[in-house]
């Protein structure tokens, strides 16, 4: 965090990126050292004092990193580009694109295991994720999400017997 | 000694225990070799199948992983240049120019004969050191738990990570989100948000899952986005023979094997310093030591031996505070203490005291299953090598899928598999924002034993603070042991700036 003056402007562009994400990660903590504050007042004694003593250890360090963080965000401003290489805008959108895609896929699992049940919604999810993690060939997508629904089958189902629907409706 | 051969009589009669060593060296092996992945990622997912099993078995398979990973990582360091593992990076830097020479099986048997001793040193240290350290701490109060508890937290702060404030946030949060749910004093709910799954804390299982399985799949995902791993052809890897010769010399560098095993226990005995500083350290002092007559970085078999060695018995080391003390000495030990915990069993001097020969079995396991792992490496390790190559765009999927399912196996909640997406993307911000995972995993773990301990304290003490700090002379030292830990970083920064500014006035 020290050096940021050196190195390319791309590298810069990237810094104020990851130190703009800290950043909102800070006050994400900080908002939720606040919560959980306000969310246990009115316990009393150590039940009260510890988690207030580590509450305020937490918020003191993202305060402290929130503000070195600015420091490094002024920093960058100064040094990148005004404007982004096309290349640099589309690595970035790829990844996040690929990142969304795999946490959409996993929110929607649990909504969707209950109305169709563990396997198929283990199918349909394999493929989901799938396609937000790379580009297989159809066939290899359709054989891996079968070979994935058998082994989650095989390990819960079947082995460790979880009671949870297998099919739409289905037993347990 | 006795125990110990008891502990083997046990062993052996157990077809299940020789089954799960099998298992766990094999699962070992494939976890070691992908790069991305490491024993910690792969525990966690696996956790629910280790909760159905005593608590023996789970030590013993999950020991089996967490030992063999290592050794499985250093193999596409040697033929590839990818090492599978941070810790085995040390061994590329000189397996692969053997390899490039056509000496790779010669790397491989000797990387795996090293790896063998050093597991083996380990584990003779866990089941001779463990029962004293364990038997002595029996006699420990609560205020000197305290001080060892917090000892292992900030050591871990502080020598983890890549930024030391990340490295507070991370032990902050940890201990702070382990307050969340009942307090253990007055029964009232704290931090739940009146969410009722949320009253007996947050859960453990799928936090563990989230953080090192769901994540590390948006971490790979970030990272590579399907292509191929970077890495070269596996090329000059013929017979057995060859490697047999590899395994033979590396017996010959006797100084440097019993070097690597105690610099590798030593370390793996310090909360935060693991596998990878080891290997690091021992490959440095051999270097030291040999280096006007051995050329280290051009495929040096003693670089190889060195760091292969530290790197086993660091697994070894690593255990010995987990067991005797309840504070563990690395991430997978963390992981590993998690699972004892979910089956309510609290590592530690009490557990010590009345499981006493479970660390002679646990070290006759790995003993045994170091033999399984020499034989595997013997047989297939040109092959193992090779999932290096395995595409990302396939790992991802199944690793996600694994890690939700593992979630709500726990405790047969889908509320859990929420968590373990939340704790996924927390994981994902953790890495970017330089927010060390380890630290957080093991201040949530041991978070609500500091607060037993400190509660406990408390009251002996009567409400008074200092007499906890200064308890006894040994407590007051641990202590300013942690604040010389705490203030390590500050002083590496401050003599670095003070080199970067000689640097630049010359």
């Amino acid at each position: 965090m020290e050096n940021e003056a050196d190195g390319t402007a791309a590298d810069a562009r990237t810094r104020y990126f990851d130190t703009a994400l800290g950043l909102l990660f800070d006050i994400l903590l900080f908002a939720l050292a606040v919560a959980l504050f306000v969310s246990i007042l009115g316990v009393r004694g150590l039940d009260f004092g510890y988690p207030v003593t580590m509450l305020a250890i937490l918020a003191a360090s993202v305060v402290w990193d929130g503000s070195k963080r600015l420091r490094t965000l002024a920093d960058c401003y100064r040094t990148m580009p005004a404007r982004p290489s096309m290349q640099d805008n589309l690595r970035a959108v790829t990844a996040a694109w690929r990142t969304s895609g795999i946490i959409a896929g996993a929110v929607l699992y649990p909504f969707i295991i209950t109305p169709i049940g563990l396997l198929p919604a283990t199918f349909a999810v394999m493929i989901i994720l799938q396609l937000f993690a790379g580009r297989p060939r159809t066939i290899n997508l359709i054989l891996i999400a079968l070979a994935v629904t058998a082994a989650i089958w095989l390990a819960f189902g079947y082995l460790l017997e979880l009671p949870i629907n297998m099919w739409p409706g289905g037993d347990e | 000694m006795n125990s110990l051969f008891h502990a083997a009589a046990a062993i052996f009669t157990s077809p299940e225990l020789l089954g799960l060593i099998v298992l766990g060296t094999l699962i070992g092996y494939v976890i070691g070799a992908i790069p991305g992945l490491n024993a910690g990622n792969v525990i966690a997912i696996l956790m629910p199948l280790g909760l159905r099993m005593d608590p023996l078995s789970l030590m013993v398979f999950f020991v089996a992983i967490y030992g063999v990973s290592e050794l499985g990582g250093s193999w596409p360091g040697i033929t590839l240049n990818v090492p599978g593992t941070p810790a085995s990076a040390a061994v590329a830097l000189d397996g692969f120019p053997m390899a490039q020479r056509g000496e790779g099986d010669r790397a491989l048997g000797a990387s795996t004969m090293s790896a063998f001793i050093g597991l083996l040193i380990g584990a003779i240290l866990l089941g001779t050191v463990t029962e004293s350290i364990g038997s002595y701490a029996l006699k420990f109060g609560p205020a000197l738990m305290l001080s060892i508890t917090v000892l292992g937290v900030s050591a871990m702060a502080s020598m983890t990570g890549q930024s030391y404030v990340g490295s507070i946030i991370a032990g902050a949060l940890g201990l702070a989100l382990g307050t969340v749910g009942v307090g253990p004093l007055t029964g009232a709910p704290r931090g739940t948000f009146g969410i009722l799954e949320l009253r007996g804390g947050l859960p453990l299982l799928p936090v563990l899952i989230g953080l090192f399985g769901f994540a590390e799949c948006l971490v790979l995902a970030r990272k590579s986005g399907g292509e191929l791993l970077p890495g070269g052809v596996v090329k000059n890897f013929g017979t057995i023979s060859r490697t047999i010769d590899g395994m033979k010399e590396a017996l010959k560098y006797k100084g440097v094997l019993v070097m690597g095993s105690v610099i590798g226990a030593a370390i793996g005995f310090i909360p935060g310093l693991g596998a990878t500083i080891a290997s690091w350290v021992a490959y440095g002092e051999a270097r030291r030591w040999l280096k006007p007559n051995v050329p280290f970085g051009e495929g040096a078999i003693e670089g190889i031996v060195a760091a292969e060695t530290a790197n086993h018995s660091a697994v070894g080391g690593a255990l010995i505070p987990t067991i005797a003390l309840g504070v563990p000495g690395s991430t997978a030990t963390a992981i590993i203490m998690a699972a004892l915990l979910l089956q309510g069993v609290t590592p530690g001097p009490a557990f010590l005291a009345a499981n006493a020969q479970i660390v002679s079995e646990l070290a006759v396991s790995i003993m045994v299953g170091s033999v399984v792992m020499w034989i595997l490496g013997l047989l297939l390790s040109r092959y193992f090598a090779r999932l290096a190559l395995l595409k990302t765009r396939t790992l991802i999927p199944i690793i996600a899928i694994a890690s939700l399912i593992g979630g709500y196996a726990g405790a047969d909640s889908l509320f859990d598999m929420g968590i373990v997406v939340l704790f996924g993307w927390f994981g994902l911000l953790f890495e970017r924002t330089g927010v060390s995972r380890p630290v957080f995993i093991i201040a949530f773990i041991l978070g609500p034993l500091i607060e037993k301990y400190f509660g406990q304290s408390i009251r002996i003490a009567d409400g008074d603070l200092s007499a906890v700090v200064f308890a006894t002379p040994l407590v007051t030292s641990i202590y300013v042991v942690t604040i010389l830990f705490l203030l390590l970083p500050f002083a590496r920064s401050l003599s670095k700036r003070h080199r970067n500014a000689t640097s630049v006035r010359e």
